[in-house]
Formats: structure tokens, C-alpha cells, sequence
């Protein structure tokens, strides 16, 4: 697990609040909503990213996986 | 046995046009390295003449050669343009061979390395050029090839390709993700959402924030005796039977030790200025002693107090039982048993409780009947959310208020949450209907025992 609920991913030029995580095929989701970047908004759309490491580096790729995003959302819904 | 690697036609073009632009690439890279070597060159070879005063000769000769037509590519009969650069040429030869005399012969030497690599270097541009003429009369699409249409057309072959060399599938995925699909973004930091944030994301998870509400309420005895978590562990391990000792406040003052049975006991206070806010100072022999037998029978209490000056403090002897307690005035100090350490090793001890003077014991009275207040019962009216019961006790905090309101009455907020409230629990401290009716206990937090009760006298 690279985050947990309740944090803020900083990005370049933007933050992503953790409000869940769920595992499927072995694999970890974060369900993430964009905050700006004086934290004080809350975009009211919600994503679902994956984190990966890779040479050192942390990147968070946003799921586009329509299977995995419904399979995803019956998760976080239970 | 032999696999024919393409299906058909297409696949064969594509993929040949495919190693063509990949040719056709590395001979062009190769190209913009030998120009950016010659560039380097030229401009070494103008710093050099410029400091024995001379412009840079080799520079005009290479940018003459480059107007005239590749070697071996002249016509036999040169336009007179050619041949005028032919002249042009010479004449800045000879110029330079002037120059090259004229200079040290290590610099000479330099010179001539740079020309030569000039040359060297337009020569091999020149076989890269012809070869990438070469490639484009193959293959004429060498040059523009759609990587996305290609890969797509050629899946199967690097399907093939693969499953020869024993690459895995997860790398075609990672590779086409790459290529294709890749969305990634770096990751600068991460950091704890602040609170304001998660309440306005409405994702507050009240049990994590009631731990920090519940810290001050247990701190608060840290008062006059300076009582510590020290204190409160030894006294804990004290006999459980020793509920509580009650000492009465100014004038009068009373102690009383609550066991199973009813036991009394003598409370001595002798001088009002000998106390000190020591824990150490008041000594109550431990109980642990006590036969049962001794306990079974009542035992007179006895509470001296021996003041010297009339005006500062009064002495009272009282003799009583626990039981009475509900009798005692508003005035009377109840201790918690917490506070005072056991020494004494008969039931009929005395409690020495050397009085402090009579501003010091006014605070101890305040902070002692904090300690034993149980929590207030409240009827919730209709139309009454639990946000304004909150702001009634404490309009600047009263999200805290409401937090600890939560977490003493969780079981049944809980409980109507999932029955009326499908399981929701954000809103509900704005919900005017939920809870009406429903007795609420409201925790008492002794610095807000008197705001508290004033607040809800006020919402009421």
C-alpha cells in the first residue's frame, strides 16, 4: 500500500485526496478525488488510480479499465 | 519446421517498412551528429585564427564546398557558378597556407586535425545521405511510417516473435502501455489531509477524531496535587473495594472512604498553611491491610481539623456513614480515591490532610466535585439536532462537543443510525428528527461542567 485513506497525493500541478482502496486480482486501487491545490475544495468527481514504483520514482496512473472501474465501484459501495 | 512469419502481403510491407524507418532513423541521427562534430570544428578553428587576427578561413572554405555539388556528382561541363567557387576556393587556400606558416607549428597541427575532420566528417554525411536515398527508393513510406497503424497490424507477428524468444505477455502489455496508453504521473509527496478538508469532503471519521477530543478530558486532574499518570497507576492498583474518599469543603471539612461495607474514618486536618500541593503530603494507610472482619463492622469517622486562625479556617469533626452521601450539601469536596495514595495499615487511621490556606483549598473544591460528575442526561426535543445541542454547550468547539456526545452515546446513535438512517452517519448531527426523544448523555468535561450545564439549561 503506497497510500492511505485520507491523505493527499501531491502531484506537479495538482493534489488527489485517498478516500478508499480495494484490491482485485492482486492488485491495489485507490479511489481518489481531486483537491486544488490550497486544500480547501473538493472536486466531487472521483477516480480510481494505481500507484506504481518504478526506478526509484512513484507514479499513480488513473484506471480506464471499464470491467475493473464496475468491479471497483461494487467494492467500494459494500 | 518451418513458421511463415507474415499471413499475408501486408504484414510483409508493414513490417519491412518498419525496419526501413527504423534504418532510415539511426542514419539520420547519425547525420546530426557528424554536423553538430563539424559545427564544433569550424568554431575551434575560427578561436584559433582569430587570436593571430585572422577571420575563419576554414569556416568560408567549408561553407563554399557545401554550395557546390557533391564530388563525383559535377557535370563535365561546370556551370561558371562551380567554377567561380572552384576559384573562390583556391584563393582562401592559399590564403590559409599563408596563415598555417606564419603560426607556431603545434597550432598548424591543430588546424589541419580539425580540417581533416571536417572533411571526414562531410564525407561520411554524404554516404548516410545516399543511403537513406537508397532506403526511400525501397521502401517510400520509410520516412512517414504510423507507428500506431503498424503495431496494431503487426500484433500477431510479435505475437510469433515472442513466443520465439520466450518473451511474456505482461511485457507486450507493459510495452503497448507505454507507447499507447501511458497516463502516468510522478508522485512530488504525501501528507495527511488536514481536518477541514475531510469535512468538507464529508468523510470525517468521527472515532479517530474523538480520541483527540477524549485527551483533555482525562488530563484534567492534573490540578493543585499535581497528579500524574504515575500516581493514577499506583492508586489503580490499590484494593478495588476503596471506591472514593469525600472531603468536606470550607468550613467544614469531611472525609469519607467508600468500601464494600461502611467503614468510617478519621480525617485529620491540623494546620491550614502546612499542605503543599505534594500528593506525597496526604497519607491514608492502605486498605489492603483490612480484614474482612474488620470491615463487616461499621467504624465511627472521625475528622479533625485543628486550625490556628479562627478567621482562616474552622475545624469540624464529623462522624458519619457512607451511605448518607446523598445528604451531604452542595459545598462538600468529593475526592476521587485516585488522588491520594494508601500508606496507613489499620481501618482506623487517620488521615492527616495538612490544610492549605484557604485561596488553595477554595481550588481544590472546584476541581474535586469536577472529577465525580457523571454525565448529564438530556431529553432530545423535537426539531432539535444534535449540531445545536453541541453549540448550545459550545459554540466555538462544537464539533468537539459533538464528537464526545458521539462517543458516549455511540451504541444507540448507531443503533437508530441503521434503523432509520440506513446505515448513514454523515448528516446526522443536522438530522432534527433522528433523535427526538431519545435521552442523550452528555459527557461532562470538568472545565466545562458549568458552561455545559448552562448551555443545556439555555437549550432546553
Amino acid at each position: 500500500m503506497f497510500f492511505a485513506k485520507n491523505e493527499i497525493i501531491e502531484l506537479e500541478n495538482k493534489n488527489y485526496l485517498v478516500l478508499n482502496s480495494a484490491i482485485v486480482d492482486n492488485e491495489i486501487y485507490y479511489k481518489v478525488c481531486e483537491v486544488n491545490v490550497e486544500e480547501n475544495t473538493v472536486d466531487s468527481k472521483e477516480i480510481y488510480i494505481q500507484a506504481i514504483k518504478e526506478y526509484g520514482t512513484l507514479y499513480i496512473e488513473e484506471v480506464k479499465d471499464k470491467n475493473i472501474i464496475e468491479e471497483l465501484d461494487k467494492i467500494m459501495k459494500s | 519446421m518451418v513458421i511463415s512469419l507474415f499471413s499475408n502481403e501486408a504484414e510483409k510491407i508493414y513490417f519491412y517498412n518498419l525496419l526501413a524507418s527504423r534504418k532510415f532513423k539511426l542514419n539520420q541521427n547519425e547525420r546530426a551528429v557528424y554536423q553538430s562534430e563539424i559545427e564544433e570544428a569550424v568554431n575551434t578553428c575560427g578561436n584559433i585564427l582569430k587570436e593571430y587576427g585572422k577571420r575563419n578561413l576554414i569556416a568560408e572554405i567549408d561553407e563554399i564546398e557545401q554550395k557546390m555539388e557533391p564530388k563525383g556528382m559535377l557535370p563535365p561541363s561546370a556551370s561558371r557558378e562551380e567554377s567561380s567557387y572552384g576559384e573562390q576556393i583556391s584563393k582562401l587556400t592559399d590564403e590559409l597556407t599563408d596563415v598555417i606558416r606564419n603560426i607556431p607549428r603545434n597550432i598548424s597541427e591543430d588546424l589541419e586535425f580539425y580540417s581533416k575532420k571536417i572533411v571526414n566528417r562531410r564525407k561520411r554525411i554524404e554516404e548516410a545521405l545516399n543511403k537513406e536515398k537508397e532506403l526511400l527508393n525501397l521502401y517510400p513510406d520509410a520516412d512517414k511510417v504510423d507507428y500506431y497503424q503498424v503495431f496494431k497490424a503487426l500484433s500477431t507477428i510479435f505475437d510469433i516473435i515472442r513466443c520465439y524468444t520466450g518473451e511474456t505477455i505482461e511485457e507486450e502489455k507493459s510495452i503497448v502501455s507505454e507507447i499507447v496508453f501511458d497516463n502516468r504521473q510522478p508522485v512530488k509527496g504525501i501528507k495527511k489531509a488536514p481536518r477541514s478538508l475531510l469535512e468538507k469532503a464529508n468523510i470525517i471519521d468521527l472515532a479517530d477524531y474523538s480520541k483527540e477530543l477524549n485527551k483533555p478530558i482525562t488530563k484534567t486532574n492534573a490540578g493543585l496535587f499535581g497528579i500524574v499518570d504515575e500516581v493514577f497507576s499506583e492508586v489503580n492498583s490499590s484494593p478495588k473495594n476503596v471506591e472514593e474518599v469525600k472531603v468536606a469543603s470550607i468550613p467544614t471539612v469531611e472525609s469519607e472512604t467508600k468500601i464494600d461495607t461502611v467503614i468510617k474514618e478519621e480525617t485529620k486536618v491540623e494546620e491550614p498553611k502546612a499542605i503543599e500541593p505534594d500528593v506525597k503530603e496526604v497519607k491514608i494507610e492502605p486498605v489492603t491491610q483490612i480484614t474482612e472482619a474488620e470491615l463487616n463492622e461499621p467504624v465511627a469517622l472521625e475528622t479533625t481539623i485543628e486550625a490556628k486562625d479562627e478567621d482562616s479556617f474552622k475545624t469540624n469533626t464529623v462522624a458519619e456513614e457512607i451511605t448518607d452521601t446523598t445528604s451531604e450539601p452542595e459545598d462538600k469536596v468529593v475526592t476521587d480515591s485516585k488522588v491520594i495514595p494508601f500508606e496507613s495499615k489499620d481501618t482506623d487511621e487517620i488521615v492527616k490532610v495538612e490544610a492549605p490556606q484557604v485561596e488553595e483549598k477554595a481550588e481544590v473544591k472546584t476541581e474535586a466535585k469536577e472529577d465525580n460528575q457523571e454525565p448529564i442526561i438530556f431529553e432530545m426535543p423535537n426539531d432539535f439536532t444534535l449540531a445545536d445541542l453541541a453549540q448550545a454547550i459550545d459554540e466555538s468547539n462544537w464539533k468537539d462537543v459533538y464528537d464526545a456526545i458521539y462517543e458516549a452515546n455511540k451504541e444507540e446513535f448507531d443503533k437508530i443510525v441503521n434503523e432509520k438512517n440506513d446505515g448513514k452517519r454523515e448528516g446526522i448531527e443536522y438530522n432534527n428528527k433522528l433523535f427526538a426523544g431519545l435521552n442523550i448523555k452528555i459527557p461532562v468535561a470538568e472545565e466545562q461542567t458549568k458552561e455545559e450545564s448552562k448551555g443545556l439549561a439555555k437549550a432546553a
